[in-house]
């Protein structure tokens, strides 16, 4: 039921931002500098070498972000 | 043994996440670690190279790494002091993987294989992705699913009670079918669902949940524990189950005024066999000039110890009173710690804009170099913690690399 709520509130939000953002305000969101993860290689080693000097790994999310148009 | 199964998870993440849109590009690239750890220091060299093409509503991915680790890890795990016992160890782990991508319309589904391989360890790893863009691309929801087919080297000590297990001596005849070893099979199911929100034109953010679910052989098969005042010394015994669940929050802010953008990360995360961390990072990124940039980031993690965990110096540690029910560890990535780490990274980057090549080639060059700095602050400052204490520098990480889009 929870996550249930979850995905509704989710499609909520996401909806209020339908028209939020257009193509044409994406300038800086385009960026790499504002990308989730540019640099999937360097995600990957940095995960790599602290994942296993610690007790816990997974689950940091996935690459997109910025300008939205992958 | 952690550090291969994480390798394999580490290889299948990169293996989803590595895709270029909408170019062709070469990633190349090496990390050294370098853990001081007294008489215990670790070296890890990591070379990749990826690369990815299109083809119309298609992308192929494929590429290659490698770890080439050596160092000195003590065997037995008690309350004598380990460094005087640490034994000298090498090896190199080799991956490879490749993929295919399929874009229509708003969706997009992926598909990988990833074969891992070193002297006691054999991973073989498929995942598959699929990801919807909605709301004029200001909405994306992603799952992502990996399943790995393991195998460990281990002495045969099947039928035998956790005190009555021998470690393993030397991988030398591993998967070689030699009588008196095993291969122990760990299967690895990783499941993650992600959201990204543009929220404004300067905001975006991004919320993911990760399930993981191990089940196998997930001891050391080289480390052995001494237990009741050392009349006893048996094979490390782990539980053969474990269960991790993470939620991370991403948040990014783009600066304008300072050609810039701030970045915060927050993960909690907790499993079956009692671990519970908190990790926060925050990055800055600033473009100077136009083919410059140099980004600073600082990272906290803490976690709590496994249920089973006892610190070889403690009141109720195994030497002292034996397993905690049927298991006992000398892993210290189970013990309670936090650590920092503080890091620096710069880019060069250079493009032949919409008309030219660079070096009638690339459409795009991106040189970078990093380095980053890890303090450990054990929680108990006893075996085999004691070693991470010694100084203030705990590691330190170095990464070059290039990309090169065509």
């Amino acid at each position: 039921m929870r996550a249930v709520i979850l995905f509704v509130l989710a499609l909520a939000v996401a909806g209020c931002g339908r028209y939020a953002v257009r193509p044409d305000e994406k300038e800086y969101l385009a960026d790499r500098i504002m990308q989730l993860d540019y640099d999937t290689q360097e995600i990957a080693a940095d995960q790599h070498v602290l994942s296993n000097r610690e007790g816990s790994s997974g689950g940091y999310g996935t690459g997109g972000g910025g300008c939205g148009c992958n | 043994l952690t550090f291969r199964a994480g390798t394999a998870v580490a290889v299948c993440v990169l293996s989803v996440a590595s895709v270029a849109r909408g170019d062709d590009r070469i990633d190349i690239g090496s990390s050294f670690f370098f853990e001081p750890a007294g008489q215990q220091k670790l070296i890890v060299v990591t070379p990749q190279a990826n690369a990815s093409v299109d083809a119309g509503p298609f992308g192929f991915r494929f590429g290659y790494d490698a770890d080439i680790v050596s160092g000195a890890t003590p065997r037995t795990y008690s309350k004598i002091d380990a460094m005087s016992a640490a034994t000298q160890f090498s090896d190199v782990r080799h991956a490879i993987h490749g993929g295919l991508e399929f874009r229509h319309g708003l969706v997009t589904v992926d598909g990988g294989y990833t074969y891992g391989f070193e002297k006691d360890y054999q991973s073989h790893v498929v995942d598959v992705g699929a990801r919807v863009d909605v709301f004029n691309h200001n909405t994306t929801f992603a799952l992502n699913y990996s399943h790995n087919f393991d195998k460990v080297c281990d002495a045969d000590n099947r039928g035998l009670q956790p005190l009555q297990r021998t470690s393993l001596a030397s991988s030398d005849k591993c998967f070689t079918g030699t009588i008196g070893l095993v291969d122990e099979p760990l299967s690895i199911d990783a499941y993650q669902a992600s959201w990204t929100q543009v929220v404004t034109s300067i905001f975006l953010f991004q919320i993911a949940a990760g399930l993981e679910v191990l089940d196998g052989f997930q001891s050391n098969p080289y480390r052995r524990v001494r237990l009741f005042d050392g009349a006893a010394e048996a094979q490390e015994s782990e539980p053969t189950l474990r269960q991790r669940m993470s939620v991370t929050g991403r948040a990014r802010f783009a600066i304008p005024q300072l050609h810039g953008a701030l970045a915060a990360m927050g993960r909690g995360y907790w499993d079956t066999w009692g671990v519970k961390s908190f990790t926060g990072e925050i990055e800055a990124d600033f473009r100077l000039g136009g083919s410059f940039i140099l980004r600073g980031r600082g990272r906290f993690y803490q976690q709590t110890r496994a249920l089973f965990y006892r610190d070889a110096g403690e009141a109720l540690s195994y030497e002292s009173v034996g397993p905690v029910g049927q298991y006992f560890t000398g892993d210290r990535e189970l013990s309670p710690f936090r650590d920092y780490l503080a890091g620096l990274k710069f880019a060069w980057i250079k493009s032949a804009g919409p008309s030219g090549r660079l070096g009638y080639l690339f459409s795009d060059v991106d040189l970078h170099v990093k380095a980053d700095a890890i303090h450990y602050q054990p929680l108990t400052p006893l075996p085999p913690n004691l070693v991470r204490s010694q100084s203030f520098l705990g590691a330190i990480i170095f990464q070059l690399g290039a990309t090169l889009k065509f």
